[in-house]
């Protein structure tokens, strides 16, 4: 079985707290910014994934800063 | 005129026709070609009196030469001659639509299309090269002798940037035609002529023109101020679409009106395309094709007798409008923006911005501010199931007034649920007849996915009717063509940068609304911090109310974070709460709509109640959904923080107790959406494939297909292995839900383990299979499947087994004697009402009622229709259904020659089908009348009105269609016109060798009575015996009867003279039971000599069938009795035009007209007019 995955580099205005966060969002990583913004760095199965965490944010009010595809990766 | 004028060497002017504004215009011929020409000339006095007019009528010579289009009347030639102004233009020889309007008020909808397209067409040519016409009207609209419409008299057409011609505030034109703004002596613009052809097409519709008046300035006065009639009070048969666009090409407001003749055309087309109406479900079961060749367009009407059944309690909060809290920011700013844009005239409103912004707070302000009524619909993920979603919409109309949406309601009920549009428009109908404003909010349009649901907003979108307002509150923008709809200026947006507080509401918010002191930097602080956000205020307010003290330190701690602010605040609010208040909020944020029982029962207390009267007090985010305060939902950015505080294991769990609470509570939908997040976090199904094997069947049923196919979709592929049945399910509504080749690979994987299922579920694998055989056109196929699916079903009175006995009748029709196809129909008529679907019950009822008759079994079929209609009366339906029984009962009365009978059941027919406007069944009413017509001695009015219905009626159903031709043929062959018949003939394509065809039998049939006509004795009886021995076979006992009386006429030239009594007695003997007198009378009246030999056999039916046929030659001798002309003369007496009208019409002189009128009253023998038409309605010379 190969599995194609995605990984996006997301960034969005304002600090999350990574411990609490963490879990709602799968396979991703946060970091702060000097900025004082936060960069979520996602590995996603498919488009669908990436709207679903693209909804979640939105549901959040957190405004978007870019949404950049980092990786476009053939795992076995 | 002394000697004839030649114009340009060519055209001859030979009589004046008339008098236009600016000249007369006379008859000519184009002396090279020998055409007739029409040609104006200008009159003298003018061209003195007024000398702008010749200027004018330069213009529309050089605006006609550049008018070149086949809807505008063509110009040949123009000049000065002998010192006046010609002009020579194409003869068009139909009169103008005037004329039509004073002979036939109303025109048929089609006809008034069809008119209507061509003519925005030239319109739209005409405004493409800036030309307005300024004066459209009837009287200015010529027709061709084919009917198509020419536009003329551009005198008054200017083209922009020329100089007006016209002195400003005299407007010209009809008065009755022109726009509220030109009366007010505003310069006309392209919209000025949609006016005038609103008008026009509002009159050719309702014989009237919607603004009148006695005098100029009355007319001018209603033009100006008054409300017009809508037309459907006039006639009941206007789709609601070309209501709604007469409505819009009238708007006061020139704004309003439609912005082109391209779009109106387009719309036109929309509708021309559209009818016969709503067109059902493509691949929805029973719309596939009818058995016994009934075809029904169902469409549903009669709002005001049609109540659809109220919601359940929980499904109100859907559509109740949120209450507004107390204290609230008042947001006049906003209110200012969305009142504007409602006063200029934008239909739709959007409020789009991410949560915590205060959109559904602004529109529920809104709301009240306005106090127009308010259809409010709170949408969720479950409404992408389309059907599901309209219900709602309807049930959000309904909250309003009852009288909204009961049509749409009870299509969404009916067994094949038409698209979208056809469920919107009559809802858009309804709302349009409503007297008052109404506002139609969509919360949370964001939930939205499906393009269905978006396709049939947009439909709505782009047909709101003017007193309708739609408001669209989102987090993110829907698919509309915003762009264009801002371009147009037809929409307005409240968006994020116009919802964030100022610094002015900021402080005020704080200040009078959360009621804190503050200082001014404090207050800055927060503004910064905040930036004017609805939820971080009210978060931050709420933990300085807590903690008043303290307010400065709070302030500069949190302006100080940089975390995420409503991450931080919530915490802080948390924080503040008792242990247990804390863990209620954590436990029931899962819930979407909650109420106390339904909370007690996901935590597990008993005090829920009291809880949540304590979280609103405090203003918790709770958010009541209803006036009574029984149901809840929490601010999504609290419930979205709060539920991440769960464990997987917790919410499992509390899902789990939520589902089994809804689904106790009959709230299955909601039951199965919690038990599949639970099942999603535990890996196990058991629990909520147990609630979806028992709401799969009854949701189904219920047309909800999509929710069905969401949940099987939801289920993890290794689930399947071991509950075929949910495959099955699945095979199912991918077939319902038109995804063929979906259910294709799921039924062959079915297939493959076909033995080791259940005999149920082989039943339902078949029958999907069924489906996909029609779809793919393999008869064989079919057959075979509904079959097997019939029979494994034999013990399942569901759904399914009426469906596999529905596709079995048909299959059974097409190739199996007629009684195999009456049984299944009598079992599915028992298992549909068992299923309790109440409106697939007529539908088989008719099938079988019409086959029963066809079977030789007119009294059963007759008993059904009576107790069928009997049911409707019970249900207060008004159907399709219910005309094609009556449709049914007058066949039935014409058979036995009881023709009153039939024409009160055809005209009882006729007004019940008024309501709706389904041509097939139009169809079928005309044939009947005109069997009747033909049965009372008029064959001519007969024929014609064979003719036209079998043209008119855009597509009756391929049986219907065969039928009415047949009947065509059959009129011809009565008439004597033995050429015509024989053209027919071909024309049809019938040979003597054609293949026997079970819905062709009439047409078989009267082929061969031409073929006795024409003494082809031996192919006839050749062609005779084929169709007896089919129509034996096949059990067509209706057209035995007429197969054998046709072999009997045949029999003396073809040495089959011995056995001919039998033959006959056995036919007569059929026919008494059947009581089929017409058959006789019709199809064999050169068997009337023959006739007395059997009497003995039946001599009371004997003697009837030779009474009728005394009788009917005895009405043909009275047809005869007056002339063709005579006839005419004696039509337009009874309405009631004077001889010099008369004489007019007919192109005749008066003196001619009464040599005529005398010749009528001699031959009537009467004395006056009034006698005149009495004693020919008596003779039914006349209608």
């Amino acid at each position: 079985m190969s599995s194609r995955t995605f990984t996006y580099r997301i960034c969005v205005r304002g600090t999350l707290p990574v411990e609490r966060w963490r879990e709602w969002f799968d396979d991703t990583e946060f970091r702060q910014t000097e900025d004082g913004d936060t960069v979520l760095i996602s590995t996603l199965i498919d488009q669908a994934a990436l709207y679903g965490l693209l909804a979640r944010l939105r549901d959040l009010a957190l405004p978007l800063i870019s949404v950049q595809l980092i990786e476009n990766d053939e795992t076995h | 005129m002394s000697e004839p004028v030649l114009l340009f060497n060519r055209y001859v002017l030979e009589h004046p026709i008339g008098r236009g504004g600016m000249g007369d215009v006379f008859a000519g011929r184009d002396t090279q070609t020998g055409e007739r020409v029409a040609i104006k000339r200008m009159r003298r006095d003018i061209a003195t009196a007024q000398p702008d007019t010749r200027a004018r009528f330069q213009r529309e010579i050089d605006l006609l030469y550049k008018l070149n289009h086949p809807n505008i009347v063509k110009i040949l030639a123009a000049g000065e001659s002998n010192g006046e102004q010609f002009l020579v233009l194409e003869y068009v020889g139909g009169g103008t639509l005037a004329d039509l309007l004073k002979q036939q008020p109303q025109l048929p909808i089609e006809t008034t299309l069809a008119i209507a397209l061509e003519l925005t067409d030239a319109l739209a040519r005409t405004h493409h090269l800036n030309i307005l016409h300024r004066d459209i009207k009837p009287a200015n609209v010529l027709l061709s002798e084919d009917g198509t419409p020419r536009l003329t008299d551009f005198g008054l057409a200017f083209a922009d940037g020329a100089a007006r011609l016209t002195q400003p505030g005299i407007a010209l034109g009809t008065w009755l035609y022109i726009s509220p703004e030109v009366c007010t002596g505003a310069t006309p613009d392209e919209r000025s002529d949609v006016w005038s052809f609103g008008v026009m097409l509002y009159q050719m519709l309702t014989g009237r023109v919607p603004f009148n008046g006695d005098s100029p300035a009355a007319v001018v006065r209603s033009i100006i101020s008054d409300d017009f009639a809508d037309p459907s009070h006039f006639r009941a048969d206007i789709p609601a679409g070309l209501r709604a666009l007469i409505q819009r090409m009238l708007m006061k407001d020139a704004a309003l009106r439609p912005i082109s003749f391209r779009q109106i055309g387009a719309e036109l087309e929309t509708l021309i395309a559209a009818k016969p109406s709503p067109a059902a479900h493509p691949l929805t079961p029973v719309s596939a094709s009818m058995p016994v060749s009934v075809a029904i367009d169902v469409q549903w009407t009669d709002e005001h007798t049609i109540q659809s059944a109220p919601l359940p309690p929980r499904l109100i909060t859907k559509i109740t409008t949120p209450p507004v809290r107390a204290r609230m920011m008042q947001r006049s700013r906003l209110l200012q923006i969305l009142n504007d844009g409602l006063e200029t005239g934008h239909r739709l409103t959007l409020i789009s911005a991410p949560p915590g912004f205060g959109k559904t707070t602004l529109t529920t302000m809104w709301a009240a501010q306005r106090g127009d009524p308010v259809a409010w619909l709170s949408l969720d993920e479950g409404d992408n199931d389309p059907v599901q979603f309209l219900r709602y919409l309807v049930g959000a109309f309904q909250s309003v007034d009852s009288s909204l949406g009961g049509m749409t309601a009870h299509l969404l009920d009916s067994p094949q649920i038409p698209p979208a549009e056809a469920l919107i428009a009559p809802l858009i109908n309804d709302v349009q007849v409503f007297n008052r404003p109404i506002m139609l909010a969509l919360d949370d349009y964001h939930l939205i996915t499906e393009s269905r649901v978006h396709e049939a907003v947009r439909f709505l979108i782009d047909h709101l009717p003017p007193r309708l307002h739609a408001v669209i509150v989102t987090r993110e923008d829907p698919p509309l063509p915003l762009g264009r709809m801002r371009v147009r200026s037809v929409i307005t947006e409240i968006r994020e940068r116009d919802l964030r507080f100022t610094n002015e509401e900021t402080t005020l918010f704080l200040r009078e609304v959360m009621q804190l002191e503050l200082d001014s930097d404090s207050i800055q602080a927060l503004i910064t911090r905040t930036e004017g956000w609805a939820a971080a205020l009210q978060l931050v307010s709420l933990s300085l109310q807590e903690d008043p003290a303290d307010i400065a330190s709070i302030v500069a701690d949190f302006a100080g974070d940089h975390r995420y602010i409503v991450d931080y605040l919530l915490t802080e609010v948390l924080e503040r709460q008792p242990a247990d208040v804390r863990t209620f909020l954590r436990q029931t944020s899962l819930l979407q709509r909650f109420n106390a029982p339904l909370c007690d029962a996901v935590t597990g207390r008993t005090d829920s109640r009291a809880l949540l009267e304590h979280l609103e007090a405090a203003n918790l985010f709770l958010l009541p959904l209803d006036h009574r305060r029984m149901w809840y939902r929490y601010h999504q950015l609290f419930a979205d923080v709060l539920r991440h505080t769960l464990s997987n294991e917790e919410r499992a769990e509390l899902s789990q107790r939520a589902a089994n609470w809804l689904d106790e509570n009959g709230m299955a939908g909601d039951a199965i959406r919690y038990a599949l997040d639970a099942a999603a976090l535990t890996g196990s199904y058991e629990a909520v494939i147990a609630l979806i094997r028992r709401h799969a069947d009854p949701f189904t049923v219920d047309g909800r297909f999509v929710t069905v196919l969401g949940w099987l979709d939801s289920l993890p592929d290794s689930e399947f292995e071991s509950h075929p049945d949910l495959l099955i399910m699945k095979a199912w509504v991918t077939v319902l839900t038109d995804q063929i080749d979906r259910a294709e690979l799921l039924c062959s994987q079915l297939e493959m383990r076909f033995d080791q299922l259940d005999n149920a579920s082989q039943g339902r694998l078949r029958l999907a299979q069924t489906f996909l055989a029609l779809v793919h056109g393999d008869p064989a196929q079919t057959i075979d499947y509904a079959r097997q699916a019939a029979e494994r079903l034999e013990y399942d009175n569901s759904q399914w087994r009426l469906m596999a006995l529905w596709s079995l009748a048909e299959a059974q029709e097409r190739s199996e004697p007629l009684p195999h196809a009456i049984a299944s129909l009598r079992e599915a008529a028992q298992v549909s009402r068992a299923v309790g679907k109440p409106l697939f019950i007529p539908i088989v009822e008719i099938a079988l009622a019409h086959a029963l008759r066809l079977n030789g079994q007119r009294d059963e079929a007759e008993a059904l229709c009576h107790t069928t209609l009997a049911y409707y009366r019970e249900q207060k339906y008004t159907t399709p259904a219910q005309v094609l029984m009556l449709c049914t009962l007058a066949r039935i009365a014409y058979d036995a020659n009881a023709l009153d009978d039939a024409r009160a059941y055809i005209e009882q027919a006729r007004a019940t089908s008024l309501s709706f406007d389904v041509p097939s069944i139009r169809g079928v009413i005309g044939g009947i009348e005109a069997q009747i017509l033909a049965a009372e001695g008029d064959l001519d009015g007969a024929l014609l009105l064979v003719r036209r219905v079998l043209h008119n009626s855009t597509q009756p159903g391929p049986a219907d269609h065969t039928w009415l031709s047949a009947l065509e043929g059959d009129l011809l062959l009565r008439q004597g016109a033995l050429d015509a018949a024989e053209q027919w003939a071909e024309n049809s394509g019938l040979h003597p060798d054609q293949p026997l065809h079970y819905l062709h039998m009439e047409q078989h049939l009267v082929y061969a009575r031409l073929l006795l006509a024409q003494e082809e004795w031996k192919t006839a009886s050749a062609f005779i015996l084929r169709i007896e021995a089919f129509a034996e076979q096949r059990g067509y006992i209706r057209y035995w009867m007429v197969a054998r009386l046709l072999r009997v006429c045949a029999a003396r030239h073809v040495r089959e003279s011995g056995r001919v009594n039998t033959l006959l007695a056995d036919a007569v003997l059929i026919a008494e039971r059947e009581r089929c007198v017409r058959i006789f009378v019709d199809d064999v009246p050169e068997i009337a000599p023959m006739l007395p030999q059997v009497r003995q056999q039946a001599p009371a039916f004997i003697d009837t069938v030779l009474d009728a046929m005394h009788d009917a030659r005895e009405r043909s001798k009275h047809n005869d009795l007056l002339s063709e002309r005579e006839r005419e003369v004696l039509i337009l007496i009874a309405g009631g035009l004077s001889n010099s009208e008369i004489a007019e019409r007919l192109v005749l002189s008066t003196g001619t007209i009464k040599q005529h009128i005398n010749h009528i009253f001699s031959k009537l023998s009467v004395r006056n007019r009034t006698q005149a038409i009495s004693k020919a309605r008596e003779l039914r010379l006349i209608d």
